[in-house]
Parts: C-alpha cells; sequence; structure tokens
C-alpha cells in the first residue's frame, strides 16, 4: 500500500516516476508531489510504468493534475502506462481525455475494449 | 467493498424475506384476495432475484425470474389466487430457500437435481395460466414484461410530449458525492459492475466539478459520468447495481427512447451548464443534435418563464421521476429498507461476552458496596451508591439487548400447523396472540423446539377430523391457539386447543400398563394430566409419522426445566387441553432478595416476592415443619428453609416469612433475616447438582460468599403439597 514518487529533471522536462499504490491511502501525498511538480516545471511526464494499482481516487489526481497544468498552461504527457492505469482509463473513457499515446503489445489488446473515449478531447478547465 | 460480508447479509435477508413470504402465503390461503399479502409475496421473490443477480447467484435468478413474471399476473389480478395456487407458490418459496441454502454453503453450482425439481414446479406454476399465455418461453417473457414497464416509464413523464429520442440504450448520469470514497464506495466498482448487466455503449468522465489544485481536497470525489448501457435489464436491476450509494450521489436513469422532456429534466438538474452538458450528451450519442435542440430550447424557454425556480421544486421534479415508475409496491419495499437500516446485526458471541462481563461488574460492584459499608467513609457510600444505580442500569440495558420477540417462533408453526393439517387431512385455524412479548434470546431459541412438539402434538391429537368434529357439535375448523404474555417476571406461553381433550381413563390404563403408578393409586386430575409428560408416555393408538412414539413430552418438560421453567396441563375431555409454559425472563442476572438462614444466604427471584410479615410463634396454628399461617384471612401454607435445607446455626428470636407466589399458588418461605435487594447474577450449578430440590442456581456474592438462589416454582408446590397432606392426614385423623 506504498508509493514511492521520483522527481528527475532533464533538459526539457520534469519527470515523475511513481511506483506503487496511487490510491486513497496515498493521495494526500500524491497531490503533495504532483503539486511541486507542476509548479516547479513548464513541461511533465509522469512515468506510471510501476503502478500496480490504482482506484478512482488515484486516477481523480490524474484529471487534477491534467487539468492544472492546462489551466496553468502546462504540458503534462503521460508515459508507460501499466496495466492497471489502462483498466480504469479503459472503463472511465479516459483515454481521449488525457490524449496520450499507448503502447500495448498485441497480445494484451484483448484484456481491454477501448471502444469509448477514444477520441482526443479538449481539457475542460 | 467486502463481498463476503455482503454475501452474508443476502443470505440472511433473503432468508427473513423467505419467512415473510410464506407468512404471507400463509395468509392469502385464508384471505385470497390480500394485496398486502400479494404485493408482499412478489417483493421476497423480487428482491431475491435481484441480490442474487448482484452476487452471480444464476441457479436462484433463473427460478425467481420466471416465479416473479407469475406473481406480476398474480398481483395484475391476470390469475386468481386459489389453494392450489398457494400450494404450489409454498413449494416455490421452500425451493428459494433450497437454492439459497446451497449458496450459503458456497456452493456455485445447483445439482442437477434440483433444477429438475424447480423446473417441475415452474411447469406446475404454468398450468396455473390462462390459455395462450406462457411462462416457458422465458425469454420472450422478460422482453415483453420489460416492453411494458418500459411503456410504463415513459409513459408516467410523456403526459405533454411523445417525442421519443432515438438512442436504444439506457442512459445513466451519476454524480457522486463528495463522501464516497472516504466511505469507501468506489465509483470504479459500480461502473465496472455495470458491465454484467450489458454493454457500456459510451462514458465520459465529467470533470467539470474539478477545482484548481490548492482547493482540492483529493480524499473527496469530484467525478461524475455520463453512460449509454446497452441491456435488457430493468431500470429496478440498474437502480440496484447503485443501491449502497443511493444516497451519496445523484443518479439519473433515462430508459431506451425515453422523452425529450427525460432529457431536459437531466440538463436541468446536474450541476453543469446545459451548454456543457448538452454537448457531453450529444457527443456520446444519447441525443441527436436535433433532439438536443429540441431539449434545449424548452430549457430556454422554460428558463425564461420561470426565471428562479425554487430549490424544492427542483428536487421535486427529479425525485418524480424515479417515483412515478416505481409501483406502490416497490415503493413500500424501499420504505421498509429504510426502516430495516436502523437495526443492527450483532453476532451473537459478542452480546453474551457483553453480558457475562457485566455480570462481573455487577458482583465487584456489590463487593466494593460492602466494602464503603465496612468503612464508612460517607462520600465513598454515596459514590458507590451511585456506581450500584449506574451499574443496574447498565445491567438492564444489556439485558434488554438480547430481548427478543416471540413472534418470529411462533410465526414458523404456522406453516408447521398448515402442512400438517394437510397432512392428516385436518382443518385447523391458528391464532396467535402476543406475539410482541420479549424474552431473552437464549431462552427463544431453546423453547422453540418443546413448542414445536407441544404444537404437533396438538395438531395430531389434539384437534379431531372434521368429521368427529361435527358429530361432536363443533365448528369443522379446529382452533389452536398461541398466546405469549407476560406475569411476575415470568413469560407465560398457553397453547390451547378446542380439541378432544385428554382421557383420563386411557391416560390411567396407560400409566398403569408401563408401571408409571400403582393400581388403585388415587390421582388428582392435574397428576392424571402430568402423566403425560412421564418418560415412554404415549397414549396415541396409532403411532403417525406426526407423534405418538413416546419420545416428546418427557423432553419436553426436560427442556423447559432446563430453562427453570415449567409447564402444566390442563384438560377437560371433549372440550380441549391447554398447555402452559411459564418460563423466568432471562438466564444470566435477575434481582433478587436475599435472606438468610442460619449461616447461609438465600435468594429469592424479587419478582416473585409479594410481601414480608414478621410471626411469632402465636401465629403458627401447629408446630410441624410446613404448615400454614393465618394471612389476612386467607390460608398460607408456609415452609421453613432451615428445616426444608437442614439448616443448622443458631436460631433467631423473630422469624420473617416471605410470602411468594408462583401462578395462582402462593405460600410463604420462613427465614431467619431479611438481607434485602440483591443484584443477581446466575451461575448455574454443576451436574453433580442439578437435581437438588428446591435450587436453580448460586450466585457469588459481593463478599465472595456462594448464596444459592430458591427454586420458588418447586418450593411453592412443596409446600402445598405438605400442607394437603397434612389435611387429609387431618381428615383421616377426624375419621
Amino acid at each position: 500500500m506504498s508509493i514511492e514518487i521520483k522527481q528527475a529533471e532533464t533538459e526539457d522536462y520534469g519527470l515523475l516516476q511513481i511506483k506503487g499504490d496511487m490510491s486513497i491511502y496515498n493521495v494526500l501525498l500524491i497531490k503533495e508531489q504532483f503539486n511541486d511538480a507542476i509548479n516547479s516545471h513548464d513541461n511533465l511526464v509522469f512515468d506510471l510504468s510501476g503502478v500496480n494499482e490504482i482506484d478512482t481516487a488515484g486516477f481523480q489526481m490524474l484529471v487534477l493534475a491534467k487539468q492544472e497544468a492546462a489551466r496553468q498552461n502546462k504540458a503534462l504527457k503521460i508515459i508507460n502506462h501499466s496495466g492497471p492505469v489502462l483498466k480504469i482509463f479503459d472503463l472511465f473513457g479516459a483515454v481521449g481525455f488525457f490524449g496520450d499515446k499507448i503502447k500495448l503489445p498485441k497480445n494484451e489488446r484483448d484484456n481491454y475494449s477501448f471502444s469509448y473515449g477514444i477520441k482526443k478531447q479538449k481539457v475542460p478547465i | 467493498m467486502n463481498l463476503s460480508a455482503a454475501k452474508d447479509t443476502f443470505i440472511i435477508e433473503s432468508r427473513e424475506l423467505l419467512d415473510e413470504m410464506e407468512h404471507s402465503l400463509l395468509e392469502l390461503e385464508k384471505d385470497p384476495s390480500s394485496q398486502d399479502a400479494i404485493n408482499a409475496v412478489f417483493r421476497a421473490v423480487h428482491t431475491i432475484k435481484g441480490s442474487s443477480g448482484m452476487f452471480g447467484f444464476n441457479g436462484i435468478v433463473d427460478f425467481t425470474h420466471v416465479a416473479e413474471n407469475f406473481l406480476e399476473k398474480v398481483r395484475k389480478g391476470t390469475i386468481k389466487i386459489s389453494d392450489d395456487l398457494t400450494a404450489v407458490l409454498l413449494e416455490c418459496r421452500d425451493h428459494i430457500a433450497e437454492l439459497v441454502d446451497i449458496y450459503a454453503e458456497g456452493d456455485a453450482s445447483v445439482p442437477a437435481q434440483l433444477v429438475a425439481k424447480g423446473n417441475e414446479i415452474l411447469k406446475r406454476l404454468e398450468s396455473f395460466l390462462n390459455e395462450g399465455q406462457t411462462i416457458s418461453s422465458k425469454h420472450n417473457e422478460a422482453k415483453e414484461a420489460k416492453e411494458a414497464e418500459e411503456k410504463k416509464d415513459t409513459a408516467s413523464v410523456t403526459k405533454t410530449s411523445r417525442d421519443r429520442v432515438e438512442n436504444d440504450c439506457w442512459h445513466i448520469s451519476l454524480r457522486f458525492g463528495k463522501d464516497v470514497l472516504r466511505n469507501g464506495l468506489d465509483p470504479m466498482a459500480f461502473i465496472g459492475y455495470l458491465k454484467n448487466l450489458g454493454k457500456i455503449i459510451n462514458l465520459v468522465t465529467v470533470t467539470d466539478a474539478m477545482p484548481k489544485i490548492k482547493d482540492m481536497n483529493p480524499e473527496e470525489c469530484y467525478l461524475g459520468f455520463e453512460i449509454d448501457l446497452e441491456t435488457d435489464k430493468t431500470k429496478e436491476d440498474i437502480e440496484q447495481v447503485f443501491e449502497f450509494v443511493e444516497n451519496d450521489a445523484q443518479i439519473i436513469i433515462i430508459p431506451p427512447n425515453s422523452s425529450v422532456d427525460e432529457y431536459k429534466m437531466l440538463i436541468e438538474n446536474m450541476p453543469e451548464t446545459p451548454m456543457r452538458l448538452g454537448e457531453i450528451l450529444q457527443s456520446i450519442g444519447s441525443l441527436t443534435e436535433h433532439e438536443l435542440e429540441k431539449a434545449m430550447m424548452k430549457q430556454i424557454e422554460k428558463g425564461g418563464l420561470e426565471h428562479e425556480k425554487p430549490l424544492g421544486e427542483i428536487l421535486a421534479e427529479e425525485k418524480m421521476v424515479p417515483e412515478a415508475v416505481i409501483d406502490a409496491a416497490l415503493e413500500k419495499q424501499k420504505k421498509t429498507a429504510v426502516e430495516v437500516k436502523k437495526s443492527i446485526r450483532i453476532e451473537a458471541d459478542k452480546l453474551d461476552n457483553l453480558i457475562n462481563q457485566v455480570g462481573e461488574l455487577v458482583i465487584t460492584v456489590s463487593n466494593v458496596n460492602q466494602l464503603a459499608d465496612k468503612n464508612g467513609d460517607k462520600e465513598l457510600l454515596e459514590a458507590s451508591s451511585i456506581m450500584s444505580r449506574l451499574v443496574e442500569e447498565i445491567r438492564d440495558s444489556a439485558m434488554n439487548v438480547r430481548m427478543v420477540q416471540i413472534g418470529e417462533t411462533f410465526k414458523k408453526f404456522e406453516r408447521v400447523v398448515r402442512d400438517l393439517s394437510k397432512n392428516l387431512g385436518k382443518k385447523i385455524d391458528l391464532e396467535v396472540s402476543g406475539g410482541d412479548t420479549e424474552l431473552d434470546k437464549t431462552v427463544v431459541e431453546k423453547i422453540s423446539d418443546p413448542l414445536m412438539h407441544i404444537v404437533r402434538n396438538a395438531v395430531d391429537h389434539g384437534i379431531g377430523m372434521p368429521e368427529t368434529r361435527k358429530k361432536a357439535g363443533k365448528p369443522e375448523y379446529g382452533t389452536l391457539s398461541l398466546n405469549a404474555f407476560h406475569d411476575m417476571g415470568m413469560i407465560i406461553i398457553e397453547i390451547s386447543d378446542d380439541g378432544e381433550g385428554i382421557n383420563k381413563e386411557r391416560v390411567l390404563k396407560k400409566a398403569i400398563e408401563r408401571g408409571l403408578i400403582a393400581q388403585g393409586q388415587e390421582l388428582t386430575d392435574k397428576e392424571i394430566y402430568n402423566l403425560i409428560f412421564e418418560p415412554g408416555f404415549s397414549t396415541a393408538e396409532a403411532v403417525t409419522n406426526v407423534s405418538g412414539r413416546g419420545v416428546g413430552m418427557d423432553v419436553v418438560k426436560k427442556n423447559i426445566e432446563a430453562l427453570r421453567g415449567t409447564v402444566d396441563i390442563d384438560s377437560k375431555e371433549g372440550e380441549g387441553t391447554s398447555i402452559r409454559i411459564q418460563l423466568p425472563l432471562t438466564l444470566a442476572i435477575i434481582d433478587g432478595f436475599r435472606v438468610g438462614v442460619g449461616e447461609t444466604s438465600y435468594i429469592i427471584p424479587l419478582d416473585m416476592v409479594l410481601e414480608c410479615i414478621e410471626i411469632t410463634e402465636k401465629d403458627i396454628l401447629t408446630k410441624r415443619g410446613g404448615n400454614f399461617v393465618n394471612l389476612r384471612g386467607e390460608v398460607l401454607p408456609f415452609l421453613r428453609l432451615r428445616e426444608f435445607f437442614d439448616e443448622e446455626g443458631a436460631k433467631s428470636a423473630h422469624e420473617n416469612v416471605i410470602v411468594v407466589r408462583y401462578g395462582q399458588m402462593k405460600a410463604g418461605l420462613v427465614a431467619d433475616r431479611l438481607l434485602g435487594e440483591f443484584q443477581t447474577v446466575i451461575k448455574p450449578l454443576g451436574k453433580l447438582f442439578e437435581n437438588v430440590h428446591g435450587i436453580s442456581g448460586a450466585t457469588i456474592l459481593g463478599s465472595g460468599e456462594v448464596a444459592l438462589i430458591l427454586d420458588v416454582p418447586r418450593l411453592v408446590k412443596a409446600a402445598q403439597r405438605i400442607e394437603e397432606e397434612s389435611k387429609k392426614l387431618h381428615t383421616a385423623g377426624v375419621a
């Protein structure tokens, strides 16, 4: 039930590597880290490859980050979606909302429906 | 959500519903026109179907689905209630109960044999349908019912408009309340569950309510969802998915092809602006552009006319939607559901534990009291007396928690009496009164079996065949009545019938045959009747499969006595029999009255104490141990505890008589000293002392000493017997 968020910096963007559970138990910590990251970078990349569990509260944090970044005219990109992240994106029709490219091996394609919420859309602010 | 806990709740609730269903069916048998009863039966089946669906108990769903459709027709009056029909419906109930048992044991599959049995029952149900109707073509029927329901759904809200939207999916609008996440309810789970009902065609997560990062509380939920769901389930089925968040979320469900008005209402009621919501609805295909325009036009029109609508009105309108489609029966179900929530289920073990602890507390407090008394410190005395009072209150509340109504037990007998009398070809009405009388849970549990035995006996032996009854000039229908009430800190349960009564001669003959009494022995009527409770006694001429194997009444008596209760029988030949059971309300803690005899303390249950009087030698008419005194002109037999228990130690100059009552009998118990009220935690005596006469238990005094609790009923009887014997002696002496 723990979470680890590593912040790294490159020339072009701030990178957040999130490992562990993005769940209601950790959302306070997540919010703090996200807030820091958004305030200190204009370009953000979240690497979610290490997220092994995510619930609605955790999902909501990603939405918050996306909207807050848009509000401040900053860019947020999510990469390396883990299985649980894709599951909730798929269920909530959120792929288009986040608008990031998703890499998925062919044999895992059938685990998801991706039948709605695929089209890119404007992030409401 | 903890699924196994939810499953347990499902099992418990289903069983309760089945009990209710049984009760209602029996009521229907008596009064076929009772709409309430029909609705209750329908509701039970409907709810069980709904919840089994949630858990994926398909065996139950398959069966109840057909039964529900059938009951729907009964409810509408298409099918008439008859005795044959209620009989089959009772079988349905039993079958559902069996299925529930299977799932309760964790078996996921229903044995083929049981499925076949279910189908056979359904086939018989089908035979009640008028020609041209079938329920076996389940699918069509379901579809039909659904269509009818949809029509009803929409008809109720399209009074003004006939515009239907093209979308043939259900539309579900959800706005979760702030606290859902904190309450452990994850929207993901609910939406994920929708997939079990059908296919999510489209879904938009509405994030418009998300505040700026500095104002956002990560533990609150800001999300909403607009969903298009393709399913052939009913509105209730969908509503049930969200049952747990019903109070924590705004939920609007719109059936396929509803009127534009419904969407208009949705747009009006959701927090987003009409433009934004309209956009969402159009993007997921719930509304076409044209339909959206129409809805928006209406919105604008309305907005222009009544610019500021009172909040109450908006709420009422919002409410109106679901309310209109739920008919009276379901409405009622909701209400009961709310009532049920007022009580919680507690494991019996926890309660027992609490009572034990309260018991220890009571003992400790009496110890403290005693020390305070010895000490003589005024403040300490005051504090300890307040503490005693509080502990007494705690004790009462704790005991009260364990009190349950006996009505549930009585209800069980309805079915037993019905089935038995059908089986034997008898006609019997069961009258129940005093079902709300409360007594300790453990007592209720333990009395259930003995009661069952007595009831079966009454049906089998007590009440005769209709023809016999007619010949005897009695109504064809026999009456068996169950009555419960409180009296003197005891609960009294009476089981009486207007049957043939007990044949004294036959009882006597049998008793002599079995060697229970000697030839020529003289017995009072009461004594003869009580022979029935002797081991190995049965007068039934034919051993039936119901009763009459000679095991029974003695066991009944033993069980009742184990509860510190007594049982009495009274009968008049040709008129009926009445059995009276007296039981203590509780088995744990009682208010006692402490008396001293010699060195020993005895406790008399305070409820049985009427008064205390002081006597002198002069008042005692004879000097023999047990005899009688004159109590304001009344003959009061008494019993000297000193002699009865062979107490030694110094006699006091004055003796006290404690007048106790048991049933209709009064007696005096003579003790040396009166020591006052005492909260008594009853500790059972060991096996070794089981047969000690006159003692029903023991308790621990504050000082750590043991006091014995007197078995007043037996002592009273003993006093009476001694008096009668002396009377006999007396009359014999005179003659």
